[in-house]
C-alpha cells in the first residue's frame, strides 16, 4: 500500500505543509484534510513542502487546483518549495508553473509571503 | 581584378577571424534562439545594419520567424512556404518579381518592415533557415565582400542552427512523450482507484483529481444515466442552472464539442451550455453505450485542449462512466438483495404469527388460508380458544407491506391475544385494542379487523367489525349477508365513536365466510378484478359446501381467474360452519 502523509507546521503567519511518500488518487484525500484544516482555520498563506515527496500524479495537482481559488480570494496564496526533479517535471508537463510560484527552497517561499505582509501594513 | 572590388588582405584576416569566433560560439550552445541571436547581431555589427530577422525551418520548407532586432512595427506573417530556396544573397527587390507567390508575399512583407537583402543559410542542398537583414546605417550598397562574408556566416550558422533545431526537436519529442507517459500513469491510476470501490462519491472524487490536477479545468458538471434519466451527479459550477432534462437531447453525442468561432451552438440546449460558461461537451460512454455528459468550464490558463489531451480526455471520460455505471449496477443488485431478504424475513414473521393449529370446536368446523403474496401483504387470521366452548376467530389486513407490516400484525397479535382473555363486552375490547394500536404505531398505520366468539354451546357468534370487508353469512333460508357491523379501522383515531357489535344464531350447515382484499380484488392477467359481486356469487354456491371445501373452492375459482398473473396481496381466508346434523 502507498504511504502517504502531511505535517503541518506554523511559521509566523505561514502554514507549511510538509508532505511525504507518495501522492496519488488514494492519497490524494489525506492532502485534501489537510487543505481543508487550513480553510476551516482561515490560515491562506500556505507553503508546500515537498523535499520528502516522492511521487505526485494528477491527482495531487487537483487538490492543489481545489483550493487555490479559495485561498487566492481570501487575499492568501499557495507556494510550492523543495521539490525534487522528478516532482517538478509532472507540474511542467501539466502546466502548472504558470499558475503556482514555485520556490527551491522553504525560506524563499515563506520570505515571499512576509515581504508581502510588510509591504501591506 | 577590379581593385574596388578587391578585399584588402586585413579585412580577410579580420572576416576570418570573425567567422572563426562566431563558429566557437555558436558551436558551443544548442539554444536556438541565443544562436540566431548571436548570427544577427555579428552580421549587423559587422556590416552596420540596424535591423535584422532570422527565419528557420520547421516543418518542410515552412520557415517561421524565429529572432528579431531592430524591427519593431513588424508587418510580418509568422511563417512563410516557400518551395524554392536561393543559392546566394538576394536583394529584395530582386526576388519581388518573382514567379512564386508565396516568395512575392515574403518579398512584400521583408520589404514592409524595412529589410533589404535576405541570406539563405544552406545545408546539404536545403534551405534550413533565412537571415534578412536592413540596408546599411551609411546608406551604402552592399559589397561584393559584404556578400561574401554574409555567406560565410550562414554557411557556419547552417550548421549551427541544424543542429539547434534537431535538439529542439527531440525535447519536444521528448516532453511529448513524457506527457504521454503522464497521461498514461494517470488514466491508470485513475482505472485502477476507481475499479476498486463501487462508491460513486468516491469514483466522482478521483474524477475530480484528474480533471482538475491534468487539465486544469476548474468548472465542470457531471451528469450520469440513473437508468432511467439523466441526473446531475457533480457539478462544480456556480449557479449552474441546466436542466438535466434539457440535457437529454445530448446522450446521442458521440463527439466531443469543443466551442469556438469556428464551432458555435447549433442549437438550444448548446446555446445554453455555452451561455453557462461551458467549453466543452465530452460524451461520455461505457461498452460504447452513452451514460452521461460531461460538462467542462474554461481551462485555467486559457489553452485550448490539444488532440493528445482530448484523446486523453475520451479516455478518461470513458473510464469514469464505466466505473460510475458498474457502481449503479452493483447497488441496484444490492438494493434488489436487500429488498429479497427484507421479504423473507418479512414472511418468516407473518408466518410464525399464524396459528399452527387451529383448535377444534365441537360441532364446527374451522379452516383457514394465507398464501402471501410476493410482498408480503400484512394479512393475519388468528384462532384463539377461550374455553372448552368459546374461541375467538379474527382476521385483520395491515396497512403497508413487508417487514413494517408484519410488525404491526406482530402488535394486532399481541393485543387482541392480551385483550381477549379478559371477556370484556367485544365493543369495549375492540376500542382497547384500537387505543394498543393507536398508541403504539405512527397515524400512517391502520388495521382493518374483523374478529367474534364463538359459543359452541348456545350456537352463537357475536362479532364487531373495524373497516374489514365485510365477512359473507350463509344461512339456512335467508339469502347471504354481508356481517358490517362495527366501526372505524384500528388505529387512525385514539378515541373512535364507540364500537357496535352484532350477535348472530347460527343454524345446522350456516357458514362464515371471512377473506382479505386480496380475494375480491385479485388481478387477472388483463387487470381486471376479481370483484365483490364474483365472490358473493361463488359463496352462495358454496352453501352445501365443508368449510375446508368452501375455502378450498374460493381459491380454486381465484387461482383460475388470476392465471398465475402476479398478486400485490396476499390471499388469507378464515371459515367458519356449524356442521348439520
Amino acid at each position: 500500500m502507498s504511504e502517504f502523509s502531511v505535517g503541518i507546521r506554523q511559521r509566523d503567519t505561514i502554514s507549511v505543509l510538509d508532505l511525504k511518500g507518495y501522492l496519488d488518487a488514494h492519497t490524494a484525500p489525506e492532502l485534501e484534510k489537510a487543505f481543508e484544516k487550513q480553510l476551516d482555520d482561515k490560515r491562506y498563506n500556505i507553503v508546500v513542502n515537498f523535499s520528502d515527496l516522492s511521487y505526485i500524479s494528477s491527482a495531487g495537482l487537483g487538490v492543489l487546483m481545489q483550493f487555490i481559488e479559495d485561498v487566492r480570494k481570501n487575499e492568501g496564496d499557495i507556494k510550492l518549495s523543495n521539490m525534487s526533479s522528478r516532482v517538478y517535471n509532472v507540474f511542467d508537463l501539466l502546466g502548472f508553473p504558470m499558475l503556482y510560484e514555485i520556490f527551491n527552497e522553504e525560506d524563499e517561499a515563506v520570505k515571499k509571503f512576509l515581504n508581502k505582509t510588510e509591504n501591506l501594513s | 581584378m577590379n581593385p574596388e572590388n578587391s578585399n584588402t588582405a586585413q579585412d580577410i584576416i579580420s572576416d576570418s577571424a570573425a567567422l572563426l569566433e562566431l563558429s566557437n560560439v555558436l558551436n558551443a550552445s544548442t539554444d536556438l534562439d541565443f544562436i540566431l541571436g548571436n548570427i544577427l547581431l555579428s552580421c549587423m555589427g559587422k556590416l552596420l545594419v540596424a535591423r535584422g530577422v532570422v527565419l528557420v525551418e520547421q516543418g518542410e520548407r515552412c520557415y517561421h520567424i524565429r529572432s528579431m532586432k531592430g524591427v519593431r512595427e513588424i508587418e510580418m506573417q509568422k511563417e512563410f512556404t516557400l518551395e524554392t530556396g536561393w543559392e546566394q544573397v538576394q536583394h529584395i527587390a530582386d526576388i519581388r518579381a518573382s514567379e512564386s507567390a508565396a516568395v512575392r508575399e515574403f518579398a512584400r512583407c521583408c520589404a514592409n518592415c524595412g529589410l533589404e537583402i535576405v541570406i539563405p543559410m544552406r545545408l546539404d542542398e536545403r534551405m534550413v533557415g533565412i537571415i534578412g537583414l536592413g540596408g546599411k546605417i551609411t546608406g551604402k550598397e552592399f559589397e561584393s565582400a559584404d556578400r561574401t562574408f554574409l555567406e560565410s556566416v550562414a554557411a557556419v550558422a547552417a550548421t549551427a542552427v541544424r543542429s539547434a533545431l534537431t535538439i529542439e526537436e527531440l525535447r519536444l519529442v521528448n516532453r511529448r512523450l513524457d506527457t504521454k507517459v503522464q497521461e498514461m500513469n494517470t488514466l491508470f491510476e485513475t482505472s485502477r482507484e476507481m475499479n476498486t470501490t463501487f462508491d460513486t462519491d468516491a469514483i466522482l472524487r478521483i474524477f475530480s483529481y484528474a480533471l482538475m490536477g491534468q487539465l486544469r479545468v476548474m468548472r465542470f458538471a457531471v451528469f450520469a444515466w440513473d437508468g432511467v434519466k439523466l441526473r446531475p451527479v457533480l457539478v462544480k459550477i456556480p449557479d449552474f442552472a441546466v436542466d438535466s432534462d434539457a440535457l437529454q437531447s445530448l446522450m446521442d453525442l458521440r463527439e466531443t464539442i469543443l466551442f469556438s468561432d469556428h464551432r458555435p451552438p447549433e442549437n438550444e440546449i448548446e446555446r445554453v451550455l455555452h451561455d453557462a460558461g461551458i467549453h466543452t461537451v465530452v460524451p461520455m460512454l461505457s461498452q460504447n453505450q452513452p451514460r452521461g455528459i460531461l460538462c467542462l468550464g474554461e481551462r485555467i490558463g486559457g489553452a485550448r485542449f490539444e488532440s493528445l489531451e482530448l484523446e486523453y480526455l475520451h479516455a478518461l471520460a470513458n473510464i469514469a462512466s464505466s466505473a460510475l455505471e458498474n457502481a449503479r449496477l452493483v447497488k441496484e443488485t444490492i438494493e434488489k438483495q436487500r429488498i429479497e431478504k427484507e421479504l423473507s424475513v418479512a414472511k418468516t414473521i407473518q408466518k410464525g404469527l399464524l396459528p399452527s393449529d387451529i383448535p377444534d370446536a365441537e360441532g364446527y368446523e374451522i379452516a383457514a388460508i394465507n398464501e402471501s403474496s410476493q410482498q408480503v401483504g400484512g394479512d393475519y387470521y388468528d384462532v384463539i380458544a377461550l374455553s372448552d366452548h368459546e374461541y375467538v376467530l379474527a382476521i385483520g389486513d395491515v396497512s403497508g407491506k413487508g417487514i413494517p407490516a408484519s410488525l404491526l400484525m406482530a402488535n394486532v397479535q399481541a393485543a387482541l391475544r392480551t385483550i381477549a382473555p379478559l371477556r370484556l363486552p367485544l365493543p369495549e375490547a375492540t376500542a382497547r385494542i384500537n387505543a394498543l394500536i393507536h398508541n403504539n404505531t405512527g397515524i400512517d398505520k391502520f388495521i382493518t379487523f374483523f374478529w367474534g366468539i364463538l359459543d359452541t354451546r348456545v350456537h352463537s357468534f357475536e362479532y364487531v367489525n373495524a373497516g374489514h370487508n365485510p365477512p359473507y353469512l350463509l344461512h339456512e333460508g335467508s339469502p347471504t349477508r354481508a356481517l358490517d357491523t362495527g366501526g372505524l379501522i384500528l388505529g387512525i383515531m385514539a378515541t373512535p365513536p364507540a364500537y357496535e357489535s352484532e350477535l348472530i344464531s347460527l343454524g345446522e350447515g350456516d357458514t362464515i365466510v371471512t377473506y382479505t382484499d386480496g380475494v375480491n380484488e385479485a388481478m387477472s392477467k388483463d387487470m381486471e378484478e376479481f370483484s365483490d359481486e364474483r365472490l358473493a356469487e361463488l359463496i352462495e354456491e358454496c352453501r352445501p359446501l365443508t368449510a375446508q371445501n368452501t375455502l378450498q373452492r374460493i381459491r380454486d375459482d381465484v387461482l383460475a381467474f388470476t392465471e398465475g398473473a402476479t398478486q400485490s396481496d396476499d390471499i388469507t381466508m378464515l371459515v367458519l360452519r356449524r356442521k348439520p346434523v
